[in-house]
């Protein structure tokens, strides 16, 4: 079998950090390939020195024979290598469509002055290049929002259009970093079927990195694990699955298997802490919420569930007040929040770890913290809470002086979470803390999430991790396209059939 | 469309032109011609500059050095041309002038853009602020054409021959051109470069090229524009290196976020809006800077996105549709 991609030696370093140490591994033609570890250990790093972001520092890397460390990134996609981002970067003010089409520009045939002066040539290109990204739109059912706005797309449908966009280049070799993040299982258990068909369609040798296990050995035939920059299993799944190191460093002891249930803890009050009656969302002409009415008591931890697309990041949004409401209210503390502006909220007490992390990018990790904590006067209070941080991170006190945009993505989850604490909030909304984290920091920051709640925090939590969620939570809403479908105690919900459901998509029966 | 047809509603625009022109002088006098001139030099401006700063998402504040070059190109030209063809036909000496001109401004482009291109940030807008400067110190100190002085228009130096239709037909390649490539898979590229350079790359986008090729276009639109304006017959007196200051590249920045960056249609009504109010605040004399400072101050305030933010005007969609009526 001869290997579609190789890498000999490729060591990345940045200043003083051995991003990757040394990492060697071959893909075999035609394969679905896994590279997996813990957060930070380089995965998405090797993705970059494939593509040509990076150039290594050592090593070299051979696609089908050629050497192409060291190539510019536009070449290597011209090679036939496409990829997609941890951290999706679509072009966001571009329609759907164009973004698709944007990758076909390197083939088309028509020149500058076939574009100017609009020749035959240049109009049957086009033509023949709308038609084929309306096929890709349409295998992963985007063709209808071809013309929204890309950044309008919920995050699921973001990480298909960037799919969509990689096959645009009719790559040989396929780099997906993270493509179930954000996904239900159902959701992810059609993309782990769609990855065969793509690579049987399109006859691509496909590198998956991903922290969804369940993806990972099912789609995998070899997986390539890595920590802290260097190999650390090589193998079959089932193999690399019970190989102690793996399970110590990246899956973790109990991996979903023991989730502990923490409803049972009664520290709520009958006290209504956040009050929403009615809320209604519109982007452009799509109804995005149809009235939500929630609340959630102080003391108490409430997950918000529902499909990709359901309306539960827009609700955290609407609530914290970073996007227009059409009607309804949202009362917090007793004090309706109508008219009073996004900033305000951190001085009420209201702190939001958003989807997508949205850190500071070039401040440090350091800086980050500090953000969170502009409206504490109190030096003594920021450094407690900053040592708070460090405790329930230890990565990022390692990294303090790191700039955010350069921490992996699962660190960057961390400190999203954590600058969201710096400000001591009454209620904490986190959308969906688990995205992009390893399997065994997946448990750590569900205690942790369990112990700030214990500390007195009302946590209103959005997770496509319905067990772990129900598992924490004391009660739950469920989401169907913009309406509360089911509501009830975490622990009824999770024993109730009609939740899974509304988790496949097949919508909750309401007698 | 067939080419045969595209010449046909080209001189069909032409000679509306030249009846405006003519219905302006008319009615309202040469004044009005020239305001009516200079909109048309300004919207080419602001045409050519969008397409870096609207539509690339760079950052260039020094349009008025490649304008000083077309102009003084396009000048020489003519002065050469002068006693040959420039006797027996004029407009040909003209025309031979204006790609002069935009010639070399284009060439002056790519030899800024290579370098400063590559890096991604703000040196462009360093670079491109020295070059201006750079240019227009240039031309002071040398006497030939004039110095700082200036060189007049008009007989026995630069020939007044670029009328009303001449600058608005430019204009009209100037959107045509410039709209083409917006609105192609080039323009696409160029969308992807200004909304993200890595997933552009990753995409098969060579960017440091593209956003050469659009820096490239545009300064031979702008050449152009200063060769048009180098030879301006509705009143023109004479082209000086103080026309070529930081302000020109400032007022054609103006031009185009007032009418939204990155809308070709806008920029076409923002440089025909900072045309009119500055010459309709000429009676304001000494205060007149202050009141456009003042209203450019309330046109963010209350419209940030500009005009027409970055969507263009379609007349089409103003008339009643085909469909509707059928
Ligand atoms: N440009 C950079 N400068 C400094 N450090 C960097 C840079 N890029 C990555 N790193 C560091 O290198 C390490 C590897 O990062 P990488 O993004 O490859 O991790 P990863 O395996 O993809 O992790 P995750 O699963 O969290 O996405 C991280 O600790 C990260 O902070
Ligand atoms: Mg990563």
């Amino acid at each position: 079998m001869s290997a579609a991609l190789s890498l000999s030696g490729v060591e990345m370093v940045f200043g003083g950090l051995r991003a990757v140490g040394g990492v060697s591994f071959d893909v075999p033609e035609r394969s679905i390939f896994g590279l997996i570890g813990p957060n930070g250990a380089g995965k998405t790093t090797v993705f970059n020195c494939v593509t040509g972001v990076y150039a290594p520092t050592k090593g070299a890397i051979t696609f089908r024979g050629q050497r192409i460390d060291g190539l510019p990134a536009w070449k290597i996609a011209d090679l036939g290598i496409a990829r997609t981002f941890q951290n999706i970067r679509l072009f966001g003010q571009m329609s759907v469509l164009e973004n698709v089409l944007v990758a076909s520009h390197r083939v088309t045939r028509a020149s500058l002055l076939d574009a100017i002066v609009r020749t035959r040539r240049y109009a049957d290109d086009e033509a023949a290049m709308r038609r084929k990204a309306l096929d890709l739109l349409k295998f992963f059912e985007l063709d209808d929002n071809a013309d929204q706005r890309a950044s309008s797309l919920p995050y699921g449908d973001q990480r298909r259009l960037e799919i969509a966009r990689a096959l645009m280049l009719d790559p040989k070799v396929l780099l997906l970093d993270e493509p179930a993040a954000g996904l239900n299982s159902a959701e992810a258990k059609v993309l782990e079927q769609q990855i065969r068909t793509l690579r049987d369609r399109f006859d691509l040798t496909v590198v998956l990195v991903e922290h969804n296990m369940q993806v990972v050995m099912a789609a995998c035939e070899e997986i390539h694990v890595m920590d802290r920059g260097e190999t650390i299993a090589h193998g079959a799944p089932a193999a690399v699955q019970k190989d102690p190191k793996v399970l110590e460093a990246y899956l973790g002891a109990g991996h979903d298997n023991a989730i502990a249930a923490t409803h049972t803890d009664a520290s709520a009050t009958a006290d209504v802490l956040l009050d929403v009656k009615d809320l209604r969302v519109n982007y452009g002409g799509i109804q995005a919420l149809k009235g939500i009415s929630l609340e959630v008591r102080r003391g108490e931890l409430v997950a918000l569930i529902g499909a990709n697309g359901a309306g539960k990041t827009t609700t955290l949004k609407a609530i914290a007040r970073t996007l227009a409401v059409k009607s309804g209210s949202v009362r917090f503390a007793g004090r309706d929040l109508a008219g009073v502006e996004a900033h305000e909220l951190v001085t009420l007490g209201v702190a939001m770890a958003p989807e997508g992390r949205a850190i500071f990018p070039n401040l440090t990790v350091r800086e980050n913290l500090e953000m969170g904590a502009y409206t504490v006067d109190d030096p003594k209070v920021v450094a407690t809470r900053l040592d708070e941080a460090v405790t329930l991170f230890p990565r990022l006190g390692e990294r303090m002086k790191q700039l955010g945009g350069t921490l992996s993505g699962g660190e960057q989850q961390m400190l999203s979470i954590a600058r969201a604490l710096m400000s001591g909030p009454a209620l904490l909304m986190l959308d969906e803390p688990s995205l992009g984290i390893a399997p065994v920091l997946v448990d750590q920051i569900f205690e942790a999430i369990d112990r700030i709640r214990r500390k007195g925090t009302t946590i209103l939590l959005v997770e496509q991790n319905t067990r772990r969620a129900l598992a924490a939570a004391q009660r739950a809403y469920v989401l169907v396209t913009g309406e509360v479908a089911l509501s009830g105690t975490a622990e009824a919900l999770a024993n109730d059939p009609r939740v899974q459901g509304a988790y496949l998509g097949e919508g909750v029966h309401l007698d | 469309m067939s080419t045969a047809r595209r010449l046909i509603g080209f001189a069909a625009a032409l000679a509306l032109f030249v009846a405006i022109e003519h219905g302006t002088r008319a009615t309202a006098g040469e004044y009005a011609v020239r305001v009516l001139a200079m909109c048309g030099i300004n919207a080419m401006l602001a045409v050519a500059l969008n397409l870096v700063n609207g539509t690339t998402g760079q950052f260039s504040i020094g349009h008025a050095g490649f304008m000083a070059v077309g102009a003084y190109a396009g000048a020489v030209t003519s002065h050469l041309l002068a006693p040959s063809l420039g006797a027996s036909h004029p407009a040909a000496s003209l025309l031979v002038a204006c790609v002069v001109g935009a010639a070399l401004a284009g060439v002056a482009g790519v030899a800024v853009g290579v370098p400063s291109l590559r890096l991604r940030g703000d040196y462009l807008a360093i670079v491109t602020l020295g070059f201006g400067e750079i240019i227009r110190v240039s031309i002071e100190s040398f006497a030939p054409i004039g110095g700082s002085q200036g060189w007049p228009i008009g007989a026995e130096s630069i020939p007044a021959t670029a009328t009303l239709p001449w600058i608005w037909g430019g204009a009209l390649v100037a959107v045509l051109v410039v709209g083409n490539l917006t609105y192609s898979s080039y323009g696409r590229a160029l969308g992807a470069i200004r909304e993200d350079e890595i997933a552009a790359e990753a995409a098969g986008i060579p960017t440091t090229r593209y956003k050469v090729l659009a820096f490239a276009v545009s300064a031979t639109v702008t050449g152009m524009a200063g060769a048009l304006y180098a030879h301006d017959a509705t009143g023109g007196q004479h082209i000086d290196p103080g026309a070529f200051r930081l302000d020109r590249s400032v007022d054609i920045l103006v031009m185009v976020i007032f009418g939204g960056l990155g809308s070709i249609t806008g920029a076409v009504l923002g440089g025909v809006a900072v045309a009119v109010s500055l010459e309709l605040l000429r009676e304001f004399q000494g205060y007149r800077l202050i009141i456009y400072a003042l209203l450019l101050i309330v046109l963010m305030l209350a419209r940030p996105q500009g005009l027409l933010g970055n969507r263009e005007l379609d007349l089409r969609r103003l008339l009643p549709s085909r469909k509707a009526a059928a």
